[in-house]
């Protein structure tokens, strides 16, 4: 985006301090951009998730508010807005208060970094990924802040625990990401996406065993620190009565459920960048050149393609982790902690050590349809175990041996 | 944190769990001594949903006091109407016809099978699986409108008088259990598909507060919680009433299924399994039901000798007992109802400590306790 | 077993104690035992005879005095067995059997809090049904309520004075006329 506006005004001679002051109104107006977008995203996905869960549940879900309920999260956000505002009269003011104003920029930030498209990123720093991840780690600090402040016991519970659980998943979800970053080199998020292909085998998924692997723990590892289920502990509502948000209410509530719902998109955008390929459109070997060489309209036309293909690819990630939620039940504590320390840290140590591995051992000559093989062998791999979800979910369906209405207009 | 400077020194906390909590299936306290997530100490303290009820009935005439044997346990009310309807007849020594006492089981065990519904749902709700309640609740809303047809009411369902029922069924009702029962069959392997077999939830549940047979002898407990660990006891079989010696059914007992006997998951399979009895029971009855009366010539409010008789039920939680006291009047001298879910709380301080808040939340839900019962 | 039975292994046991059975105009008989001599009757029915679970444990305001009803049961041998104690009103003192049996502790806190059934031995016995503060033992046929808890009151303004205005008397019918409306 900064690029774009520096040769924006490259032709105009303007004082310097008219042109940063023209910066500052920039970056106030893509910040702004970004933040719709991210409350929208929310918003849209807390309506995704009612509906899908519905269905899930043989019920309809919100339709009354909208065509299909589509206007819910609007209604819901302005209640929130209209709500008295309930600070417990021994909680700590200022920390209670504040603690949302670090929930948020935590979630909020993240999306500055998150290649939506060709060229359609908010900031393409050079340390992409591993901003992403370490400005995320901003919401522990909140959710702390959040449970110590509300002077309740349960929130003082359910605050720690989720601190000790997103900081001990960390280190899995960092260790995959590294197994990543030592096929690519790079942290810039456009360039790993860059450096995939269109087709699925080239993808970073199936690139080599390790990183197939490392896709699993980054998908759990994430889902921890994002206090979904299995993982939503901190918040289990039938244990702790939302855990460390218990006191809170209005629209100081919706500042943490906006960051949850938020973040469900940037794991499945982290998915995506990382092992899914990004934006990269199958078939297309080179889309940089292939936009380069086309005219004006085509070239918004290539670019709206790999911004679909985006999307096409998070959402379906955004659908499987709300599917996830409603459909197991959460661990508990003790075996959450254990299932990151004794098996994915040390899992994911030996993915990245055999990621680089694979990288060290020569790709050229016979090397290079050895990894060919393998990769389609792994793209194979991938595909089976989707097909056979989607075949065992019509095989649940036909042992119903009743009638199943998939009317989604309802 | 204000107040809790000497709690953070001795490293235990006082916390309390209840009343108002998702997961103490109604208005309950725990009052927990937790050292980090162990629990060192559990102290149940009861009566927040404390009616009177025994005191009404004091002042209730026998017939008036039928729709409160429902709220005793709302959730298997049949069986508070049928532990006291027992009671009055035995007074009074007149015999029910047998259309009305299978009229009485088939309402009863349906009433199982919706309760057993809810608490495995309410259950793995509390575990974190908000789908499966769900799935039971669509079944369970099939069989309250069946006990609309019956009876009138969807919950609350003041069903049964003094020698039988209180209407006979409409036409087409036995028709409409049947083909309720056939879509149940497939229902039940749907639901352990969905939650039984997984891992997560076998983990959460397996070698969870283990309860002895001893120990649950001890602490009266009774129905799956007793019969999971591992005691042969059903008072169906053990203490016959009404017609249930004609019909062929399982007793489940806990078998130690993936974990050991008489822990969390023990409790639950023995719910599953005994739903599928139920259904047993409910097709022999509605394929066997007699012609007949429904409801004995007895006075709507009769005036019972006087004299003292103890009646008991395998109600869905465990024994639900009568202990009725007449004294030639129209109305009762003492009625004292004793359930099940009293003495579950009284076990939990002697079972729970060494586990964890949340094995806490598993193991309540497996007990199957709620509150109306403990109260009374 | 009946309670015959169960009558007579007792008095085989504890010749000097003066057990009773008694039984109502209809119902089930009962043993009344001494107060004193209740829980080594228990002891014995339970170690010696089986009767390891307890059904019921109840009290009971007869006008004449309280008594305390213990239903136990042999799952073995498939039988039960009603014991009564008869307290006065001035002593209404029992030994108490939670050792024996587990859930006898809240059976009895339960008798003590709704009838004022003093239980010795028990190791916590406060008021488990009624909030702490509560004045009085609501299950006794004397008990009449105080006018209020804690500035709530406990009694309704008469309600026929409130639906008076709603629901007019209506004359008596005369035999033989036709009811309105029909």
């Amino acid at each position: 985006m900064k690029n774009w506006f520096d040769s924006l005004i490259a032709n105009f001679q303007l004082d310097p301090w008219v042109m940063t002051l023209a910066l500052g109104f920039w970056l106030l107006i893509v910040a702004a951009l970004v933040l719709v977008f991210m409350a929208s995203f929310a918003g849209i996905t807390s309506w995704l998730e009612r509906r899908i869960a519905g269905r899930m549940q043989s019920r309809i879900g919100p339709n009354r508010v909208g065509l299909v309920g589509f206007w819910q999260w609007l209604a819901d956000g302005l209640k929130s807005f209209l709500k008295e505002d309930v600070i417990p009269d021994a909680a700590d003011r200022t920390l209670f208060k504040m603690a949302p104003y670090l929930v948020f920029p935590g979630g909020f930030a993240a999306f500055a970094a998150l290649p939506w498209g060709y060229g359609i990123i908010a900031s393409n720093i050079d340390i992409g990924i591993f901003y992403v991840t370490s400005i995320t780690t901003l919401v522990v600090l909140g959710i702390l802040m959040a449970g110590w402040s509300s002077n309740n016991k349960w929130s003082l519970i359910g605050g720690v625990r989720s601190a000790s659980q997103m900081i001990s998943y960390e280190i899995p979800a960092g260790l995959s990401v590294l197994t990543v970053v030592a096929v690519s080199g790079t942290l810039n998020m456009q360039n790993i996406v860059a450096l995939q292909g269109g087709w699925p085998w080239q993808w970073y998924f199936f690139n080599n065993p390790f990183t197939f692997i490392s896709f699993f723990i980054f998908f759990a590892s994430i889902l921890a620190e994002g206090n979904r289920t299995p993982f939503d502990l901190p918040e289990a509502e039938s244990e702790l009565v939302a855990g460390y948000l218990v006191e809170y209410s209005g629209m100081r509530f919706l500042f943490f459920l906006f960051t949850e719902w938020a973040n469900v998109w940037t794991m499945s955008a982290l998915l995506t960048t990382l092992f899914l390929g990004g934006w990269q459109i199958p078939g297309i070997a080179d889309l940089g050149a292939v936009i380069a060489a086309a005219p004006f309209a085509v070239k918004i036309l290539w670019v709206a393609a790999s911004i679909a293909v985006f999307f096409i690819k998070t959402s379906v990630f955004v659908f499987i982790v709300i599917w996830v939620r409603w459909t197991l039940p959460r661990l508990r504590v003790d075996q959450l902690m254990l299932m990151c320390w004794k098996y994915f840290v040390p899992i994911g140590f030996v993915c990245l050590l055999g990621s680089a591995l694979c990288v060290v051992l020569p790709q050229t000559g016979l090397w290079q349809w050895f990894w060919l093989g393998m990769r389609l062998l792994l793209t194979g791999l991938g595909f089976a175990i989707a097909i056979g979800l989607i075949w065992r979910a019509f095989y649940n369906l036909r042992a119903m041996k009743d009638k199943v209405y998939i009317k989604i207009w309802a | 944190m204000k107040g809790t400077a000497e709690s953070l020194q001795h490293d235990t906390t006082i916390v309390n769990m209840g009343p108002q909590h998702p997961s103490t299936h109604g208005v309950l306290n725990l009052t927990l001594t937790l050292r980090g997530e162990l629990i060192e100490a559990a102290r149940p303290k009861v009566g927040f949903l404390h009616r009177a009820i025994e005191k009404i009935a004091e002042s209730t005439q026998y017939v008036g006091f039928i729709p409160y044997t429902d709220r005793v346990d709302y959730l298997s009310a049949m069986f508070g109407n049928q532990g006291y309807c027992m009671a009055v007849e035995k007074l009074l020594g007149i015999e029910v016809p047998r259309r009305a006492e299978y009229m009485r089981v088939v309402a009863c065990e349906l009433n199982r099978i919706i309760n057993h519904l809810i608490a495995c749902g309410t259950f793995a709700m509390d575990l974190g699986a908000f789908t499966p309640f769900l799935h039971g609740m669509r079944e369970r809303e099939m069989v309250n409108d069946m006990m609309e047809k019956i009876c009138g009411a969807r919950l609350n369902y003041n069903y049964m008088r003094f020698g039988g029922v209180s209407r006979d069924w409409v036409p087409g009702l036995d028709k409409e259990i049947l083909a309720f029962l056939d879509r149940f069959e497939t229902f039940l392997p749907e639901f352990n598909r969905l939650i039984t077999g997984n891992e997560i939830f076998v983990k959460r549940l397996v070698h969870v507060v283990p309860i002895s047979a001893a120990q649950a002898i001890k602490y009266g407990l009774g129905g799956p919680n007793l019969r999971a660990s591992g005691v042969d006891f059903d008072l169906r079989r053990d203490y016959p009433y009404s017609v249930y010696p004609e019909f062929k059914f399982k007793v489940i007992t806990g078998v130690g299924y993936r974990g050991e006997t008489g822990d969390t998951f023990s409790r639950y399979m023995v719910r599953l399994d005994e739903m599928v009895e139920s259904a047993k029971i409910v097709r022999q009855a509605v394929e066997g039901i007699p012609e007949g009366e429904y409801l004995a010539k007895v006075a709507r409010n009769p005036v019972v000798p006087a004299g003292e008789v103890y009646t008991h039920v395998e109600s869905t939680r465990g024994e639900m007992g009568f202990y009725l006291i007449s004294d030639g009047t129209d109305k009762p001298f003492r009625c004292k109802i004793r359930t099940s879910s009293f003495c579950a709380m009284a076990a939990i301080p002697e079972v729970i400590p060494g586990f964890m808040v949340a094995d806490l939340t598993a193991f309540f839900g497996s007990l199957d306790v709620v509150a109306p019962e403990v109260d009374r | 077993m009946t309670a015959n039975d169960i009558l007579a292994l007792l008095q085989q046991h504890f010749p000097h104690t003066p057990f009773e059975l008694q039984q109502g105009q209809a119902g089930d008989p009962w043993i009344l035992v001494p107060a004193d001599q209740i829980l080594p009757t228990l002891d014995h029915l339970k170690s010696q005879h089986g009767f390891v679970f307890l059904s019921c444990l109840g009290g009971i305001d007869y006008t004449t005095g309280l008594g305390v009803v213990y239903i136990i049961r042999s799952l073995e041998k498939k039988c039960e067995v009603t014991l009564k104690v008869l307290l006065p009103y001035d002593q209404p003192e029992v030994a108490s059997a939670h050792a024996l049996y587990g859930n006898a502790n809240f059976f009895e806190r339960e008798a003590w809090d709704l009838l004022g059934i003093r239980f010795s031995g028990h190791p916590d016995l406060v008021r488990i049904m009624l909030p702490d503060d509560w004045e009085g033992h609501p299950l006794r046929k004397d008990y009449v309520e105080a006018p209020d808890y804690h500035g709530i009151p406990t009694t309704r303004p008469d309600s026929h004075a409130l639906l008076t205005p709603l629901y007019p008397a209506k004359p008596a019918a005369e035999p033989g006329a036709t009811p309105e409306g029909a």
